[in-house]
């Protein structure tokens, strides 16, 4: 029983890892320029994609990892570059172009990956004892990178620059951009970031699930949970959302129904737009005016 | 300008020359030979003897309708509903389970699936609408979309899951129209979109349809001139969500088999793309976006990826380069070849 | 008409609103003025319904409004403007005063053309009837926001800053338009930082400083009164009054 709500827990926390390392790209590029970038998890299903082909080359998972991290950020530069700057303004067409962007982005995948599920093999394999409990290794993998990528993009924010006039921005814009933070440069290096860091998900979960060219919309979603129940723009919001939506999931799906998985996180979606519009951390107020 | 006629020598009957030639009025006509060529097409699938054609109309027909009803929320309240599908479904479903377990005849299904619809929109749409700004109810209606869908898929015994479930049956004839053929549910399609332009119109016409347009512009003027934001948002979303969901009644029988896939978010969203290319707060938009996204890639057979790929990039290029959609652009040339317009054109 | 009483207000522990209580009568004209940030438009925001004040009352006509919202606010005849010439940037000048006609539900569409007319005639808007509000020059933009509070009904405006960035011939033409809605009965209190464009314009002013209400008489009282002296110090705004 014990055993049970262990491996349940941690199953929550790797799957919740997951998901926040997802959502800080969601809440920060919200937060920050008021874009929801719906084609954010396109970047998650390129990023697995990446590693695949990686492996299949004889690169090695790791070797895939960073470099599914280095395209999807030039990918998110690139987007913001093109697309999403002149959308600055207008959040409504912002959301609108990024709906355009996963149609092509996932499309294009479809036609050209095929929709046949692919496999990566994990870098480990087999299990891990504590005590009487085993996990798997790999699953525990995906959870301390996860971690770690968190902990260097929380670092990130506090000891760079860019990272500094990413939190300053996000307290006061008009004021961040009086003090000589600059906005376009910031806004580039948090589509990069934010694309960064959804590619890794996206590799790790190459690493556990099956790839699809169609599989960016779940984590999508899940993100967009955690970044609204973290409060949209907070960081440690989103990520400790996360691991709560993690472990809702978990135990729901272990306890109640399986199959209604992700149906958990949209009634706590709505739930909490609905009653606690802030999140659970309140970050940003909506002004009235 | 000189007079229509002119008088004779010496005050004799007068010689009517001819009128002063008004310049013509393009403006006034193209709307007007636009909906008589929707006209035209719409009687096409009646009078072609081509199974083919007619399951197009059909289609087509419903989409359109869809995209009609989808614009009063988007195009004229200007808010990001992405739960059409869901209501869509609900129409399909609703109307269905009526029909085939409590021996309810279609034509009384119909009434009681839409004022379910109505409830539930009205139960989702009042907490999701007190927010400003659209985020939060963009977010809001596409997890209930993906909720309902779950939904549908899991509750094996009311829905049939994941497979989906039959609709082995038809309307019962009316005004001697016999529902059950091909042509007897374009008839009845058809009806759908012209009942859905219909009300779009009128809303349009209407107080609430100023106030909506008004909301549209700059939501915190309008309700500094008294309108109910709140109010005329519900409405909006109430009456696109209850016509989403007329269409979905007239899906049933037409396809035979309904399907959870049926409220995919993913579809709410290709009908928000159509809605932005065609052009949104036009009564023509939706048509010429449906015509132009779902009409001409089925003509050709384009495969549905490649289909949806195109759809997005006209979506990403319309929303950078012409918001106003295909519609807008010809309202502007229009008007840029036509007498000074006088008050609120028709689009 | 209007009664406002001890409103206080707080943005996050910041106090915006401490202890405001004013009375303007029906058919004055009241100026509101202070300096930068003394909470002048929260004030009109609490009074209008855009906030909700954390304390306070506010009596509309002897009856008790506050936190209603805004457009319950502009169906009981309680209209404001908002600074820097807000409009409706895609309608025409007559299509914004439809929107404003459709108000009072009484009118039916002959009144509120009739009404309409009206407004034109008065606001001098007749000729750009058929501009689109966003290709108006900046003077006549305010005058729509004014024209539009007026076809809502308004018994009372309140006008935020309605003067600023207007070069002299555009402010003299916004006054002229102020004194003609007041001259048909409404109540008028106006936000403004040109002390030059009240002065001609109010019976009397109220000043604000940090969130209290610190002077409250005609114009010649106000701007010899110490205290506000003193808050505009280093301001160059008290040198035009």
């Amino acid at each position: 029983m014990l055993l049970d709500f262990f491996q349940t827990s941690l199953d929550g926390l790797m799957v919740g890892g997951l998901y926040a390392t997802v959502a800080l790209g969601i809440t920060l590029v919200f937060g920050l320029v008021g874009i929801l970038n719906f084609a954010h998890g396109q970047m998650v299903m390129l990023g697995a994609y990446i590693v695949f082909f990686a492996t299949a080359a004889g690169w090695g998972f790791w070797f895939g990892l960073a470099l599914a991290m280095v395209c999807m950020a030039l990918f998110g530069l690139l987007l913001e570059r093109v697309v999403f700057r002149r959308t600055l303004g207008n959040p409504m067409a912002g959301l609108a172009v990024s709906l355009g962007l996963i149609m092509i982005i996932e499309n294009l995948a479809a036609a050209a990956f095929t929709p046949d599920p692919r496999f990566v093999d994990p870098p480990l394999v087999g299990s891990v004892a504590l005590g009487s409990l085993v996990f798997s290794s790999q699953r525990l993998l995906v959870l301390v990178v996860a971690g770690t990528l968190i902990g260097a993009f929380y670092l990130f924010l506090q000891k760079t620059q860019i990272g500094k006039g990413i939190r300053a921005m996000a307290q006061n814009r008009q004021g961040a951009a009086l003090v000589g933070v600059r906005i376009t440069r910031v806004t580039a290096a948090i589509f990069a970031a934010g694309s960064a860091l959804a590619g890794a998900a996206g590799a790790l979960l190459a690493s556990l699930f099956a790839i699809t060219p169609f599989m960016g919309n779940t984590p999508l979603m899940k993100g967009f949970i955690l970044a609204t129940l973290g409060g949209l723009g907070s960081v440690p919001g989103a990520i400790a959302a996360g691991f709560l939506l993690g472990l809702a999931e978990s135990f729901g799906s272990r306890y109640l129904s399986a199959s209604f998985r992700d149906g958990y996180g949209f009634i706590l979606l709505i739930a909490t737009l609905l009653f606690l519009p802030n999140g659970l951390f309140g970050a940003r107020t909506k002004a009235k005016l | 300008m000189a007079n229509a006629t002119d008088r004779g020598a010496a005050g004799e009957e007068p010689i009517p020359t001819g009128r002063p030639r008004k310049p013509i009025d393009w403006r006034g006509i193209a709307p007007l030979s636009g909906w008589l060529l929707l006209l035209a097409l719409a009687i096409v699938p009646i009078v072609v003897d081509s199974r083919y054609i007619v399951y197009l109309g059909t289609l087509l027909a419903l989409q359109a309708a869809l995209a009609t009803s989808l614009n009063l929320i988007i195009g004229y309240a200007g808010q990001f509903a992405l739960s059409h599908a869901a209501f869509y479904g609900i129409g399909a479903y609703a109307s269905a389970l009526l029909v085939s377990s409590s021996g309810m005849g279609f034509w009384a299904s119909v009434p009681v699936a839409v004022m379910i619809a109505v409830t539930i929109a009205i139960v989702i749409g009042y907490p999701a609408l007190r927010y400003t700004g659209g985020i939060h109810f963009a977010l809001i209606t596409f997890a209930f979309g993906e909720l309902l869908r779950l939904l549908a898929a899991n509750w094996h015994d009311l829905t049939g899951g994941p497979q989906g479930m039959q609709a082995p049956y038809s309307p019962e004839p009316l005004l001697g129209i016999d529902f059950s053929t091909g042509r007897g549910q374009y008839l009845l399609a058809a009806a759908v979109l012209a009942f859905s332009l219909l009300v779009v119109a009128a809303i349009r016409a209407s107080r609430i349809g100023r106030g909506l347009t008004a909301i549209r512009e700059d939501e915190v003027l309008a309700a500094s001139l008294g309108i109910d934001v709140t109010r005329s948002k519900l409405f909006a979303f109430v009456a696109s969500s209850a016509l989403a969901a007329l269409a979905g009644t007239a899906y049933a029988p037409f396809m035979g088999f309904i399907s959870p896939e049926l409220l995919n978010a993913g579809e709410s969203v290709s009908m928000v793309g159509v809605l932005i290319v065609g052009g949104m707060g036009t009564l023509s938009g939706p048509i010429i976006g449906t015509l132009l996204f779902v009409a001409i890639p089925e003509l050709f057979r384009i495969a549905r990826l490649y289909r949806l790929v195109i759809l997005g990039a006209v979506i990403v290029l319309a929303v950078l380069f012409m918001p106003d959609g295909i519609a807008g652009l010809l309202k502007r040339w229009l008007r840029r070849f036509g007498p000074p317009r006088s008050s609120a054109g028709e689009g | 008409m209007l009664r406002a009483e001890s409103i206080c207000h707080n943005f996050g522990g910041l106090e915006v609103l401490r202890d405001v209580s004013i009375h303007i009568r029906a058919g004055e004209i009241v100026g509101l003025i202070g300096p930068n940030g003394a909470g002048k438009t929260t004030l009109f925001n609490a009074l209008s319904g855009f906030l909700n004040p954390a304390h306070g009352s506010i009596f509309f006509e002897g009856g008790d409004v506050t936190g209603l919202a805004p457009h319950r606010l502009a169906e009981r005849g309680l209209v404001r403007t908002f600074q820097g010439a807000r409009v409706f940037p895609r309608f025409t000048v007559r299509e914004s005063l439809r929107v404003a006609t459709d108000l009072p539900m009484r009118r039916n569409d002959a009144q509120a053309a009739a009404l309409e007319g009206d407004v034109l005639e008065t606001f001098g808007l007749e000729e750009w009837a058929e501009v689109e509000a966003r290709s108006l020059p900046g003077g006549m933009m305010r005058i729509l926001g004014i024209a539009m509070a007026m076809s809502a009904g308004a018994k009372m405006l309140l006008l935020d800053e309605p003067a600023a960035g207007l070069n002299d011939v555009e402010v003299a033409e916004l006054q002229e338009v102020i004194r003609r809605a007041h001259s048909r009965g409404v109540t008028i209190c106006v936000i403004e930082h040109n002390l030059h464009f009240l002065m001609g314009l109010v019976q009397r002013a109220l000043v604000l400083d940090a969130g209290m209400l610190i002077a409250d008489g005609t114009p010649y009282e106000v701007t010899r009164n110490p205290s506000v002296i003193e808050a505009f110090l280093g301001g160059d705004d008290i040198a035009e009054g």
